[in-house]
């Protein structure tokens, strides 16, 4: 009977509902699991790789387990759509959380992860892992994975843009693999005039600007200068490169004006497209029988190359990077990982898990490696003509402000002229805004 | 000015001893166990606002490691911009036009279902199904149908109209995402209006159609104010779902073609994770959410909830 009384009493109620609110406010407030502590363990239990989906994740997911094998440690995977990597990779850094060890990334975001203290320098790695034997790749294809001569990823698959064409149309109407951009034109006629779609270039407002680049740099023409990265979209070189690029837009699928890279690749390996400019790594998913319709029916050859601007004309080089995090618990850790899946000695089994290799010498050297990848001395030797696009943090805000106004372009809401001019004010002030160039 | 006839009779419901006039003010112990959800509205919605807020007033970027910064109405300043202004005329038209497509749409079903003609019962399920899907899968199975290469529209109209690029127009663009959007909400409307219709009084429109009534008077001069209620909540809940309108158009069109699909909500997403500006990002999600009020308020006022 005094117990009833007691627990109905409001004292005991007020003390019970005191303690449930304590309760969660100390739950709310507890330190976060996985915050970066001072010092890192060695040979943890587990890692954490963070990954999109792409060949490349596949074959790393495909090789985990052996490294388990001989290391005792786990590998935890975390996929997320493309565009989420980077923001994921940022925020974490900035909340100074080591929610990922490892990470895959695009190299055209490695400015930005760079600038803002998500990735680890990895120039000691190079130096001191034998295993990966850095004097296998063609010095470009290292360049390529620094950000202001440091080095932050290690080079996952290297994806130079090429020209693939089909085969057996260019057979049918006697074609040959264009040397310049008005052979590729006159091709892109031809393959019209037989009912073909003569060419095939995203133009969508997300991605074009890599696409359009593509037509600048292949003609000597770049749209910030590379000593100043002051913008040139207005220069005359560029301007008649665009001008050239909106002028394959009737020969191209609509699907593909509308879209990105991989809406390209759909139409060329479900439609009747005679010849693309895209990037390498496109060829799994071309010489898959399950998707493609072209299997066997396609090749690749160096991208037509003249030089009309003031600059050497080169091929853009993209491709997928893989670094560690700064964040990262286990860095040692995510080193032994990276010196597993990127040594030397695995090539051949990322290729027979359907990856696409880092750009090796060695790797045209391998008769097993050139029958399943034909197109490895193309890429070797786009590589070597090869170039980055501008590594800045603020590309991740130039590239689409250039897309939406090429995409304006291509879908006749803006002349040629006005929409550079308008690209090339939005560029300088971001450029301006970001102390990159002085007003 | 609105009156709602219901008001006075929710005034009159019995309530809690302790809520009653005269007795003792609400104890301690009603806060105390409310508190729970309490903190939660404050963790899910006041904070994540108040953070937005302050971000809105400082140079916070996830590309620069530079100490926060404030900056003052500096980001407030830079939303006076084309983008900006041309971002919210196209969320506006979204609206507008997905109102005056879904509402009177809705409407009309909602009166052809409450009839229970044979059969409404399955059809009233087939016509929820849009309504349960979530945006992005809906985005993305339209995006695949307007496919102007591939997609099945494309053969359905290519007797009447062959080659249309859905996408590469900037007003089919804004058309495909007004029909999305109606295609999927238009079941919304539906449900509302026929639970209001299922509640009108019974009595008032049998004597309309005692007195002769037809179809439009009865609708116009009965069934509809005594809708209005209704009307209302579901032209604030459709306004403000139109307004906040992201994943159908990040899945259906990515804000093209060149920015003519760009809402406000793209255009935050933009700066905040494609541009990685989260100072200039949160201030155009706080300006989104200070455009709101005024309709919420204009809306308490007309119905004097």
């Amino acid at each position: 009977m005094v117990t009833r009384g007691f627990v109905r009493s409001a004292t005991w109620r007020t003390a019970v509902a005191l303690l449930v609110i304590a309760g969660i406010v100390a739950a709310a407030c507890a330190p976060q699991s996985g915050t970066a502590p001072s010092a890192s363990a060695k040979d943890p239990a587990s890692i954490t790789v963070l990954v999109t989906s792409s060949p490349s994740a596949t074959a790393l997911q495909a090789l985990a387990p052996a490294f388990t094998k001989q290391t005792g440690i786990a590998v935890k995977f975390v996929e997320v759509p493309y565009a989420e990597v980077a923001p994921k990779l940022l925020l974490a850094a900035k909340a100074n959380e080591s929610t990922y060890d490892v990470s895959q990334f695009d190299s055209s975001f490695m400015a930005g992860l760079a600038a803002g203290g998500a990735l680890l320098p990895l120039d000691s790695f190079l130096k001191d892992t034998p295993a990966y034997d850095v004097s296998d790749f063609p010095q470009k294809v290292l360049d390529y994975a620094k950000f202001e001569g440091v080095t932050y990823g290690l080079n996952l698959s290297t994806e130079p843009y090429v020209l693939w064409y089909r085969t057996d149309l260019f057979s049918q109407l006697k074609l040959k693999p264009p040397t310049n951009s008005a052979e590729y034109l006159a091709n892109a006629i031809a393959l019209k005039g037989a009912g073909y779609f003569g060419s095939d270039s995203a133009y969508g407002p997300a991605f074009a600007w890599s696409k359009w680049a593509e037509a600048v740099y292949l003609r000597g023409g770049r749209f910030l200068d590379p000593n100043t990265n002051q913008p040139r979209l207005t220069a005359p070189d560029v301007i008649e490169s665009t001008k050239y690029y909106m002028s394959l837009v009737p020969f191209t699928p609509k699907s593909a004006v509308n879209g990105g890279g991989n809406d390209m690749n759909t139409a060329f390996i479900q439609t009747e497209v005679g010849q693309e400019i895209n990037a390498t790594g496109y060829y799994s998913i071309m010489a898959d029988p399950k998707t493609s319709k072209v299997v066997g029916k396609f090749d690749a050859a160096l991208a037509p190359r003249e030089k009309i601007g003031p600059y050497d004309p080169l091929t853009l080089m993209f491709g997928w990077l893989i670094g560690v995090s700064k964040t990262s618990q286990y860095p040692e850790a995510a080193k032994k990982f990276l010196n597993y899946v990127l040594a030397k000695a695995q090539v051949s089994a990322f290729v027979d898990a359907g990856a696409p290799p880092p750009a090796r010498k060695s790797t045209v050297a391998n008769p097993a490696i050139l029958k399943t990848l034909p197109y490895l001395p193309t890429l070797l030797a786009a590589s070597d003509v090869g170039e980055h696009a501008p590594y800045i943090p603020e590309m991740a805000q130039i590239g689409p402000l250039i897309s939406k106004h090429i995409n304006a372009m291509a879908t006749g809401q803006e002349t040629v002229e006005a929409g550079l001019a308008a690209a090339n004010v939005e560029v300088t002030k971001v450029l301006t805004d970001a102390g990159r160039i002085k007003k | 000015m609105i009156v709602d006839p219901g008001r006075a009779a929710r005034r009159s419901l019995p309530l809690p001893s302790w809520m009653r006039a005269g007795a003792a003010s609400p104890s301690a112990m009603s806060l105390l166990f409310s508190a729970p959800a309490w903190l939660l509205m404050l963790g899910v919605v006041a904070l994540p606002l108040l953070t937005a807020i302050f971000l809105s007033f400082t140079s916070e970027s996830l590309i620069r490691v530079a100490p926060l910064q404030l900056v003052g109405l500096r980001n407030y300043e830079a939303l006076l911009t084309v983008g900006f202004v041309r971002a919210l005329t196209v969320t506006m038209t979204i609206v507008a036009a997905g109102l005056v497509i879904q509402m009177p749409i809705g409407f009309v079903i909602a009166e052809v279902l409450h009839r229970e003609l044979p059969g409404f019962r399955v059809v009233r399920s087939a016509l929820l199904v849009p309504m349960l899907l979530t945006p992005v899968a809906v985005g993305l199975m339209w995006r695949f149908l307007f496919n102007p290469d591939l997609g099945l529209i494309r053969f359905v109209l290519s007797g009447i109209k062959p080659d249309l690029n859905w996408f590469g127009d900037p007003i089919l663009a804004m058309l495909a995402v007004v029909l999305v959007d109606a295609w999927q909400h238009i079941p919304f409307v539906i449900v509302m209006m026929l639970a209001g219709l299922s509640a009108l009084p019974v009595d008032a429109i049998e004597a309309a159609s005692l007195d002769g009534a037809k179809w439009w008077s009865m609708n116009r001069y009965v069934i509809i104010p005594l809708l209005w209620p209704v009307i209302l909540v579901t032209l604030l809940f459709r306004f403000i779902d139109s307004f906040r309108v992201f994943d159908l158009i990040y899945a259906l069109t990515n804000g093209g073609p060149g920015a003519a699909t760009t809402s406000v909500s793209i255009l935050a997403y933009q700066n905040t994770f494609t541009y990685f500006e989260v100072a200039q990002g949160a201030t155009i999600a706080v300006a989104m959410a200070a455009a709101i009020f005024p309709v919420y308020f204009a809306f308490l006022r007309l119905t004097r909830i």
